[in-house]
């Protein structure tokens, strides 16, 4: 397919990464206007006691898309508009290792913000639960509009997103790096991209698991969120255990971003970008280990807690020593005040204010009474706006040029730089004094000594609000008669900035190398050797399988013809990409370091896998939480029967033996093994299925339904996702056996069927577990 | 790997499960049969992640990662089961 | 600042005046580092570029050792660490009142308002009377969703949560009326949330209780 450059049709189906990185940075700031003028409306409402702008449940909604909106949909994805765009720049590729999932990924993240978003105008209005969606008042009995139905299917389809995003940028930076550039020589922002994508992995499926569940409560009647045994405690649990590390996943970005920009305009190398990077990496790891101070005074058992806040404490240190190498990189500087340079020093001026009072925060003795007050709201603005935004608003200015070819006014970027800070400053630095007043409260008493701070804070907002119209008409003017940007405005050293601005489609004409003595060149490809090579910029099915998707949520809401429909699209869709003759080329060679040996499927698989272990891990976990916390819980055998168990079982570990043996088959060149293999596969995975379907239908028959008790609930809930598992398996396996017996899976070219065992083993395993802790004990 | 030894390793496995089966049948105390059940199926899960997702063949990142995720699994069971401990502080009165 | 109404609300002041004393040094320290650098490094019209500035096309060389790595640790460990001695203690006071005869007054959230129920029975809506200079405990739960019980001249709130019980306690030393706020958002009604705690002379609580 080619397609004009100045077509619409080429932003709809692009799979280049500097489109997509368009297509994020433009979207991300459309539901930044979103979230701000929900911002506006808010602290219009709360500028003196008593006013009537916005009532009660619209100031929750409001309150609670604002949260989501602004974490999911806009800060992050701007920084990944700028990962999409800069990464493959950075480390010498010619795109992400898999395009089309990665505009996937983008359909996904827009869909699943307008699936959020459309709430607003059903009759109940959207999601108004707080961004952190708190159990029980987010079950059907509490909230029991559609909004908070799509809510969640937003958020799912944006999980669905970062998942992608994930798996893509992984690969991409462990595969498709330019030989010489080694994991140490990597840009920072890069880097930072790198553990941001890793915490992706590893939080995102905790709250999958907890939507899912919410899901089946709220459109099933299971009892996960509802029963006190499961209910506010389990669902903290699982939110945060994703919720600290996103709100590094959010921060990292931002940080990084400076970093990639002080050295630039300091005219010194960055300060110890090894110890940063160490000292992120384990700030990275921690993050992990610290959740439970957002359940500091939830009646947690308190050596628990004790250990939380001493860990608490401990990651503070990495991002203290980032904050102290930002400074030394200035020491022996000659520092050139542009526009980026501004937004970085005070990104770190901010984050620094915000770090602070996080760490009154941690103590367990101050946070009895801090927790849920203005002074947190202050907090997390310094950190997430302050630091973050901040940070990444200098990466706009530093990489504008870059993307669009053209210079932007700096005088207006100076102005839009003290017009920030004083809006930013005015507006949040007064919530510090409203300590004792609660969030999320749509109006306020007078006389508690709160109306002073709120009227400033509500003409920060102005202030703050006007401060990115001079960012917009900066850059509309800059697009219309910019100055031209050449190669190199800055004086940079990195990748990106050698070739031309805007870069061609394919990056780079030849193939970047970086030699022992760091010194980076762009090497002509032999005419010879080297056939020439025609990536495919184009498709239209990630578009078209993220509408089916969207459609078919919708249609959970809208009733079963609109589901029906979304599910041809999208089954329709995904046969279309199956189908399709897509290339993406992969560097003949490069760093590969510490997954040289591992192909480009098999390293996706394998990553996909990494967070799947997360989110079995959660729903499992939920199951013990639930059963320990439970009075009563039936003995094994009562009402599950271990025979059954076993026999699937036996079923599914000889569905492993086939798979294994197919895969053998192709590897030797033996057909007759391959499709004997694949056959005996399928057979055997939907006898598990069958089975499954018989247990539930006789339990179902014995009026043990979801909503039949916290036993029920959990072995309907865990099997059955366990049982999608294997019911995706076999379209896959569809899939490989027509092209198996099209004779196209050969000795040279198994790449996907190897990427299926890995799945289908992993499946295995999960059941492994699943049938002892269901069945057995 | 040749044919046999993937055939060898699902004998294993069905091993494997039989023996859960026996120790779920042996009557033995509940903390006892958990623990033998569930190493059981431990190493049946190990054995087809390094026997069948060739774990034994791939560089040594790939396990890394695989632990890192079930580290954070685990992390995560016994954070929630660590927490429902007893009441904070005052649950004596 | 008010003067010390509670054992608890005394050791909360004192400690966020601790943090907020070291956290505004060390804060104003590192800013003031900050700006000192910037001022003094700031480009001067004819200054040379510094010796292993960025330059096009080369991968920078590094700077800053794994010594330098460990004093910046160090500097950071050492201040954190200070500051958090005296939080243990604090939640120690918090969680443990002193042992004489304690009144346990349960504390319901419901969507939206706060009930009481007294050790004899006594029910009381949004409002909860309690005696001066005597240890009050609050057993707080909920009935229906997430809250949190916070009484805000007091500095101290605690969640309350369906099917968990968490308890709170205060020795007001004066009487008069305070506020009772939830502090977690539950609902449409959470704003008005509210209630009094009203803190009496004994003698009087007494007669009030008995009644
Ligand atoms: C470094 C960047 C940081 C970011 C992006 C960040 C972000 C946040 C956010 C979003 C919340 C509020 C969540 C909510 O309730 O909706 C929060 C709360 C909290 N933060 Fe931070 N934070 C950062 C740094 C820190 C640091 C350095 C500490 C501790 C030393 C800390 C400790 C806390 C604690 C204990 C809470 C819970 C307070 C409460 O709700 O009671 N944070 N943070
Ligand atoms: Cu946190
Ligand atoms: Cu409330």
């Amino acid at each position: 397919m080619e397609i004009p450059l100045n077509s619409v049709r080429r932003w709809l189906f692009t799979t280049n990464h500097k489109d997509v990185g368009i297509l994020y940075f433009i979207t991300s700031l459309y539901f930044l206007v979103v979230g701000g003028a929900l911002a506006v409306l808010m602290r219009l409402q709360l500028m003196a006691p008593g006013l009537n702008i916005l009532q009660s449940a619209p100031f929750n909604q409001a309150v609670t898309v604002h949260g989501l909106v602004m974490v999911l949909w806009f800060l992050s994805p701007l920084a990944f508009a700028f990962a999409n765009y800069f990464v493959p720049l950075q480390i010498g590729a010619r795109d992400l290792a898999f395009p089309r999932l990665n505009a996937m990924s983008y359909w996904f993240y827009l869909f699943g913000g307008l699936l959020a978003a459309i709430g607003f105008f059903t009759p109940g209005g959207a999601i108004d639960t707080g961004w952190t969606v708190y159990a029980p008042l987010n079950t059907a009995k509490y909230s029991p509009q559609l909004g908070v139905t799509l809510g969640g299917a937003g958020l799912l389809m944006l999980i669905a997103s970062v998942t992608m995003s994930t798996v893509n940028f992984l690969v991409t930076i462990f595969r498709s790096r330019a030989p010489g550039m080694t994991l140490w020589r990597m840009p920072i922002y890069t880097w930072g991209i790198l553990l941001t994508v890793f915490m992706m992995l590893f939080a995102f499926p905790s709250v999958a698991a907890g939507v899912i569940m919410l899901a089946a409560d709220r459109l099933l009647g299971t009892l996960y969120f509802s029963s006190v045994e499961g209910g506010a405690i389990l669902w903290d649990h699982l939110f945060w255990f994703f919720g600290h590390p996103e709100v590094y996943i959010v921060l990292v970005p931002g940080l990084v971003a400076i970093a990639e920009v002080l050295p630039v305009f300091a005219r010194k190398p960055l300060y110890g970008k090894k110890i940063l990077i160490t000292a992120l990496i384990i700030g990275s790891i921690m993050s992990f280990m610290v959740w439970a101070h957002h359940m500091f005074v939830t009646g947690i058992d308190p050596g628990f807690r004790k250990f939380m806040t001493i860990t608490t404490e401990t990651i503070s240190i990495p991002f203290g020593v980032a904050t102290l190498a930002f400074i030394l990189t200035l020491v022996g500087a000659s520092i050139r005040f542009t526009t980026p340079m501004l937004f970085a020093l005070g990104g770190v001026a901010l984050f620094i204010i915000g770090g602070i009072t996080g760490v009154f925060n941690s103590s367990v003795a101050l946070d009895y009474y801090l927790r849920g007050t203005y002074w947190i709201v202050a907090h997390f603005h310094y950190t997430l706006v302050g630091g973050a935004t901040t940070g990444l608003i200098a990466a706009l200015y530093y990489w504008w040029p870059k993307m669009t070819g053209r210079m932007f006014n700096e005088k207006l970027g100076k102005l839009h730089f003290i017009v920030y800070m004083i809006g930013f400053n005015l507006l949040y630095f007064p919530m510090h004094f409203l300590i004792d007043m609660p969030r999320r409260v749509f109006t306020y008493p007078a006389g508690m000594g709160w109306e002073l701070p709120n009227m400033l804070a509500t003409m920060g907002t102005i202030v703050f609000a006007l401060s990115w119209l001079i960012l917009f008409i900066n850059l509309y003017q800059s697009l219309r008669k910019g100055e031209p940007a050449g190669n190199n405005p800055w004086g940079a050293w990195s990748l990106e900035w050698l070739v031309p601005s805007p870069p061609p489609r394919h990056n780079y004409d030849g193939q970047p190398v970086v030699k022992a003595d760091g010194t980076i060149t762009i090497q002509p490809i032999p005419a010879n050797g080297g056939h020439h090579i025609h990536e495919t910029h184009y498709s239209k099915w990630p578009l078209f399988i993220s509408l089916g998707m969207f459609v078919t949520f919708l249609g959970v809401g809208l009733g079963l013809p609109v589901l029906l429909l979304g599910a041809l699209i999208l089954i329709g869709s995904i046969v279309g990409w199956a189908k399709e003759k897509f290339i993406a080329v992969e560097p003949a060679e490069g760093e590969r370091w510490p997954f040289a040996n591992v192909e480009r499927v098999r390293l996706g698989v394998w990553t996909l896998l990494f967070g799947e272990v997360v989110l079995f891990g959660a729903l499992i976990g939920s199951y013990i939480f639930v059963r320990i916390n439970s009075a009563t819980w039936p003995a094994p055998g009562e009402f599950l029967n271990p025979m059954e168990g076993a026999i699937n079982t036996f079923i599914l570990v000889t569905s492993s033996l086939t798979a294994i043996l197919a895969l053998a088959g192709a590897k030797s060149g033996n057909q007759g093994l391959l499709r004997g293999g694949l056959i005996a596969t399928f057979i055997l995975g939907f006898i598990f299925l069958f089975n499954k379907g018989r247990e539930w239908s006789e339990l179902f028959s014995h009026g043990i339904t979801f909503s039949s008790g916290l036993p029920a609930t959990t072995y309907y809930i865990t099997t059955g996702a366990h049982g999608m598992h294997v019911a995706a398996g076999l379209a896959v396996l569809i899939y490989l056996i027509i092209h198996a017996f099209k004779g196209r899976i050969t000795k040279e070219n198994h790449a996907g069927l190897e990427g299926f065992d890995l799945y289908w083993h992993f499946v295995d395993i999960v059941w492994l577990f699943l049938f002892p802790l269901f069945y057995l004990i | 790997m040749r044919v046999v030894h993937y055939v060898a390793v699902w004998v294993g496995l069905v091993i494997l499960v039989a023996l859960e089966l026996v120790v779920f049948n042996a009557g033995l105390p509940p903390a006892q049969a958990r623990a033998g059940i569930i190493g059981l199926a431990s190493v049946a899960a190990l054995l087809v992640a390094v026997f069948y997702q060739h774990l034994i063949r791939e560089p040594r990142g790939v396990a890394l990662l695989y632990i890192a995720g079930l580290l954070a699994a685990l992390g995560l069971i016994i954070g929630m089961v660590v927490s429902l401990g007893v009441q904070a502080g005052l649950g004596s009165f | 600042m008010t003067t010390a109404l509670s054992p608890v609300t005394a050791q909360w002041q004192e400690l966020f005046t601790l943090y907020l004393t070291i956290g505004t040094a060390v804060g104003s320290i590192v800013i003031a580092l900050l700006i000192y650098n910037i001022i003094r490094y700031r480009h001067k019209p004819g200054s040379p570029e510094p010796a292993d500035a960025p330059t096009p096309g080369k991968v920078p060389a590094d700077r800053g050792t794994i010594g330098a790595a460990l004093i910046l640790t160090l500097i950071v460990t050492g201040i954190l660490f200070t500051i958090t001695l005296g939080t243990m203690e604090t939640v120690d006071l918090i969680e443990k009142p002193p042992e004489k005869g304690t009144m346990v007054i349960k504390v319901h959230g419901f969507q939206w308002g706060w009930k009481f129920i007294y050790p004899n029975g006594l029910e009381t809506v949004n409002e909860v009377r309690v005696p001066r200079d005597e240890v009050i405990i609050f057993a707080v739960t909920s009935d229906d969703v997430f809250h949190k019980f916070q009484l805000i001249e007091f500095k101290i709130g605690v969640d309350a949560i369906p099917g968990k019980v968490i308890w709170i306690w205060i020795k007001p030393a004066d009487t008069g009326e305070y506020t009772i706020q939830c502090f977690e958002l539950c609902g449409v009604g959470h704003a008005f949330m509210t209630g009094r705690l009203i803190v009496m002379e004994p003698s009087e609580f007494e007669s009030w209780y008995k009644g």
